[in-house]
């Protein structure tokens, strides 16, 4: 989604390669959102994401003046964070680590289905999830919340004094209704 | 199993898969996954949205990130990469929207640009926890995502904790809908609906509404005014749910709530555990309550107020202007101009020579600047609807019906209608010849506070006329710059600036005899203080009238002197 139209993001960018550092605030508002979506669909922790988040509009600052304007900020920034990704993951050894193995090669196959979505996110539909989060029932909630705290669902069950399966079945509905909640909201926002 | 029973379940096998890897699935089945992920388009399609919404989940709730790094490179200051608070924002785009072409009918989104109006709509949405951030740079559209909820009115020694970002809590700062962290110390915030909370750390709360908070542990307070009733205090596993009236609630680590009511009523509700159903007890003044999450249990126990939070007094912060302010005033020769700095034999004097002078009544009183600041001035404090008082010349004028101008700086401390100043004509009742009030309701319109009206009536009475009712624009405890001018029927209002209203009225005649009053809505001699309506609550500064239109160069000029 890109956040700033074409014509006021040519203009910030020709303000940040003039030598406005400020204006780059502007992109990094705009497209951190996505960006952060983008590299928390597969990533475990969130001080990671942000980790290389951060590293990701370093290096478009620093390579802005290589942008083609006829390109889509969005996926070039993506297209950064790709690469980090692929390094941290090589720093991480997460390569040769069988917890995160399925994400990996799933991420893989998803490449394209994930930065089309990445493509449609914005700080709109972070509002309105956490609008939805907070129509759950109770006890969707605290699964939900679980997710955030990077809780397993087996220390969730064991909490919420329920099995396993009963979390999963839970966070399936909650996802379910969550999705639907989000995509009304941001309709009728629109 | 039918095939969309399959698909259901290997998508709900494959989202353990991805969460909890081998963990959550055995190697062979994981295997099976993979391999209907690679080969079953609709499949990958179905997970990719099941990842991506448990990915904004997950990031919704999450704290927004510091980039000091980014910060260091771009070589800016705190630079708002990542957290940070909402008021430079707010400002930029309050600036930006005041801007706009002022509207006697809203403009479809300067109407949902309001921060009481959207803070409303949103307030359906019923957010849980939206981290205080710095919204993206798109200015316009974003504000209107994320309104204001309320105002920080005062900062008490408080240490920030969590998220506020690189600065710290301030006076004036705008809060929208997320946690609230607090190391220690105190914030009182007002809440779009006149709701002022106090809050004292350590505490971690939620905004989530204009009407709605969620208190995870720590003190509060709660003041609510007439016709705000309905505020809730979400608390672990219950509710205190406010009917007119002061509350305390304190919300201890074991989510273990007491509640104590200082006045009128309120309605505690708790969950009880393992079942649907809930819990409510009505508390009235002076009687406490605990709200134990466990057990679902409300007991009612004997008030102990040394475990709530005592009561804050509010304070609107010194109006400090730029050194010459008041020469650039009077060489811009107004007709009246009352800086509202002293008392000469108990009268506001005019600065300008021969003019008449302001006589203060019941609760209005001055309050001297403090003498280490050479900046800061002195202000006319109006008592409000506790303590009646207006202000009103000791001489009538004879107003220019072909021009003129009000310029005042005023502050006020609650969200109710309350009346600037007036120009009436005639014996009591007096009929109003202009009229600017701070207001909450507006023609066809839900209540919104934070409008103001600017009103005038050829010929003068007490009863129809031409109005200016703007957006919501003005907050409370923070000073505002205002010009009220009208030349040959043609109304302007411009609120820190801008021009936020125009209308076209009738012409006024060439010269009007009338009482210019200032705090409440009418004022005659000997009237009985408590029949006063509208009374204004809050500070004024520095007024001026002028028998000519100001320009735009001269009220911006001077909407910017404040420091």
């Amino acid at each position: 989604m890109a956040e700033v139209p074409p014509t006021t993001l040519n203009e910030t960018i020709q303000a940040v390669l003039n030598g406005n550092p400020d204006a780059f605030l502007t992109i990094v508002h705009a497209y951190r959102p996505s960006l952060r979506a983008y590299l928390a669909s597969q990533m475990y922790h969130l001080d990671d994401v942000d980790d290389v988040a951060q590293e990701t509009f370093i290096a478009a600052y620093r390579g802005l003046p290589k942008f083609r304007r006829d390109q889509d900020l969005g996926a070039w920034l993506r297209g950064i964070a790709r690469n980090k990704l692929l390094k941290y993951f090589e720093k991480s050894g997460r390569r040769h680590d069988a917890l995160a193995k399925f994400r990996k090669d799933a991420s893989t196959f998803l490449a394209k289905e994930l930065d089309e979505e990445a493509g449609r996110t914005g700080a709109a539909q972070l509002q309105a999830m956490l609008g939805c989060i907070h129509k759950l029932p109770e006890r969707m909630r605290q699964v939900v919340r679980g997710w955030m705290d990077g809780g397993k669902s087996t220390a969730l069950a064991e909490e919420m004094q329920t099995t396993v399966g009963a979390v999963y079945q839970l966070q399936y509905r909650a996802l379910k209704l969550l999705r639907e909640c989000v995509e009304k909201e941001v309709a009728s926002e629109s | 199993m039918n095939p969309e029973s399959t698909f259901e379940k290997d998508l709900q096998d494959a989202l353990i898969a991805w969460q909890e890897s081998s963990h959550g699935i055995n190697e062979e089945r994981t295997t099976e996954l993979l391999q209907r992920v690679r080969d079953d388009a609709t499949f990958r399609k179905a997970l990719a949205l099941q990842v991506w919404t448990l990915t904004q989940a997950r990031l919704a709730q999450a704290p927004e990130p510091r980039w000091l790094e980014l910060n260091e490179v771009l070589g800016i200051e705190n630079g708002n990469t990542g957290t940070s608070h909402e008021d430079a924002e707010f400002d930029a785009t309050l600036r930006a929207a005041l801007q706009d072409e002022p509207s006697h009918q809203p403009a479809g989104w300067a109407a949902r640009w309001s921060w009481l109006g959207l803070a409303a709509t949103i307030a359906v949405a019923g957010i849980l926890t939206i981290w205080l951030t710095l919204r993206p740079a798109n200015r316009e559209t974003d504000l209107r995502k994320f309104p204001p909820l309320a105002v920080l009115v005062q900062v008490e020694d408080a240490k920030a904790a969590g998220t506020w970002g690189p600065q710290p809590p301030a006076s004036g700062m705008n809060l929208t809908a997320g946690p609230l962290m607090l190391k220690s110390g105190r914030l009182s915030l007002m809440f779009a609906s006149g709701v002022v909370l106090h809050v004292e750390g350590p505490a971690q709360l939620d905004l989530l509404t204009a009407d709605r908070i969620l208190c995870h542990d720590g003190r509060v307070r709660l003041r609510v005014p007439k016709g705000a009733e309905g505020f809730c205090i979400e608390t672990p596993g219950g509710a205190v749910t406010d009917l007119g009236t002061e509350l305390g609630v304190s919300v201890g680590k074991d989510g273990n709530t007491q509640v104590a009511v200082f006045e009128g009523e309120a309605e505690a509700s708790l969950r009880i555990p393992g079942q649907e159903g809930v819990r409510t007890e009505l508390l009235t003044a002076h009687q406490s309550a605990k709200l134990i999450p466990s057990t679902g249990e409300i007991v009612t126990t004997a008030p102990d107020l040394a475990g709530f939070l005592p009561a804050t007094e509010l304070h609107v912060p010194p109006l400090q202007l730029a050194a010459g302010y008041e020469e650039k005033i009077s060489a811009s020769h107004p007709v009246h101009y009352w800086r509202m700095d002293r008392l000469e034999q108990g009268l506001i004097p005019n600065e300008v020579a021969g003019a008449p002078a302001l006589r203060p009544v019941g609760g209005m009183r001055l309050e001297t600047a403090a003498p280490e600041s050479p900046t800061t001035r002195t202000v006319a404090h109006f008592g409000g609807k506790a303590n009646p008082g207006a202000l009103y010349a000791v001489e009538p004028w004879l107003a220019p019906g072909a021009a003129h101008a009000v310029e005042m700086w005023f502050a006020s401390t609650t969200t109710e209608q309350m009346s600037l100043f007036a120009f009436t004509t005639g014996k009591a009742p007096n009929d109003h010849l202009e009229l600017v009030e701070l207001a909450v309701r507006q023609p066809g319109r839900s209540p919104r506070p934070g409008i103001v009206r600017y009103l005038t009536r050829w010929p003068a009475g007490s009863g129809g006329g031409i109005n200016i009712y703007t957006e919501p624009k003005f907050l409370p405890y923070q000073w505002h710059h205002l010009v009220a001018q009208q030349a040959n029927g043609k109304m302007e209002l411009y609120l820190n600036g801008h021009l936020v209203g125009k209308a076209d009225a009738d012409p006024f005649a060439p010269q009007i005899p009338c009482t210019i009053q200032f705090g409440c809505l009418r004022y005659n001699e000997g009237r009985a203080l408590a029949q006063l309506q509208r009374t204004f609550a809050g500070k004024m500064a520095e007024v001026a009238i002028y028998d000519r239109l100001l320009t735009t160069e001269e009220i911006r000029e001077r909407a910017t002197s404040d420091r």
